[in-house]
């Protein structure tokens, strides 16, 4: 009887969620505005695996910590809509967002190259 | 999923809380070009309310005008529609923004007297989380 081959689970999701603020924060330093489910799309694109529940949430909490601001643009071609930007305080947060994110890449990248190493030890 | 802990604890608050974060998701929604209809379950998945919770709220926003029910699905109203996102907003713009207090930024127990009774007499009840 074969043995059960046992697997890692699959990990389907893309990024980690946990990088799903400062993406917003670094989209938003990028696009000087944007609405909500322009930046849902900009984040999906760039790998995160996060509904729309989950930017919106997102966006209402860094607007409470005043990360970001809103205000309801008119339409003449359809309802109003939400326009995001960064606040002062925001633009720091993309800041350090985008050099927490450089220091998970140096991170990956020195275990990566770890993994690749042979052990000399065990030779 | 419950009631989130940033949440107003008094009845009064908590329906003026409860109605602006539904009618905002749904003026988002909507402006983001989903339309003006929502479920329970979609409430959940927004604002991080137990769905049976949430219903209660949409149900009484029909009572007040602003939704319509059509068996689960509930839609904004004219009325609804009429009062407009913005105005809303700059309506309740202090009431639900939780202010200074010493449990934490998103604590409610500083907003009011009631609120601040409100949460005493939880936190003696039960585990309170000032998140």
């Amino acid at each position: 009887m074969p043995e059960k081959t046992t697997t890692m689970p699959e990990n389907s999701d893309g990024l980690p969620r946990r990088f799903l603020p400062g993406f917003l924060l670094l989209s938003l330093e990028r696009d000087g505005t944007s609405y909500g489910y322009e930046l849902y799309e900009t984040v999906r694109s760039l790998g995160l695996s996060v509904d729309l529940a989950a930017v919106y949430r997102a966006l209402r909490t860094m607007q409470q910590r005043e990360l970001v601001t809103s205000e309801w643009v008119a339409s003449l071609a359809g309802p109003d809509r939400r326009l995001y930007s960064l606040t002062d305080t925001g633009r720091r947060g993309a800041r350090a967002a985008a050099t927490e994110l450089a220091a998970v890449r140096d991170g990956l990248v020195d275990a990566l190259e770890y993994f690749r190493a042979p052990d000399i030890s065990r030779t | 999923m419950s009631i989130p802990a940033a949440s107003p604890k008094s009845d009064a608050l908590a329906a003026l809380y409860w109605r602006s974060e539904i009618l905002q998701v749904m003026y988002w929604l909507r402006g983001e070009g989903f339309g003006d209809v929502v479920d329970p379950g979609l409430i959940e998945r927004f604002l991080g309310v137990d769905a049976a919770i949430g219903m209660t709220y949409l149900d009484r926003l029909v009572d007040e005008g602003y939704l319509v029910r059509d068996g689960d699905w509930y839609a904004l109203s004219e009325f609804g529609l009429e009062r407009g996102a913005r105005e809303f907003q700059e309506a309740f713009a202090d009431l639900t923004k939780p202010t200074h207090g010493e449990c934490s930024d998103d604590c409610w127990c500083h907003a009011s007297v009631d609120e601040a009774e409100a949460c005493i007499a939880q936190r003696l009840g039960h585990d309170h989380d000032h998140a």
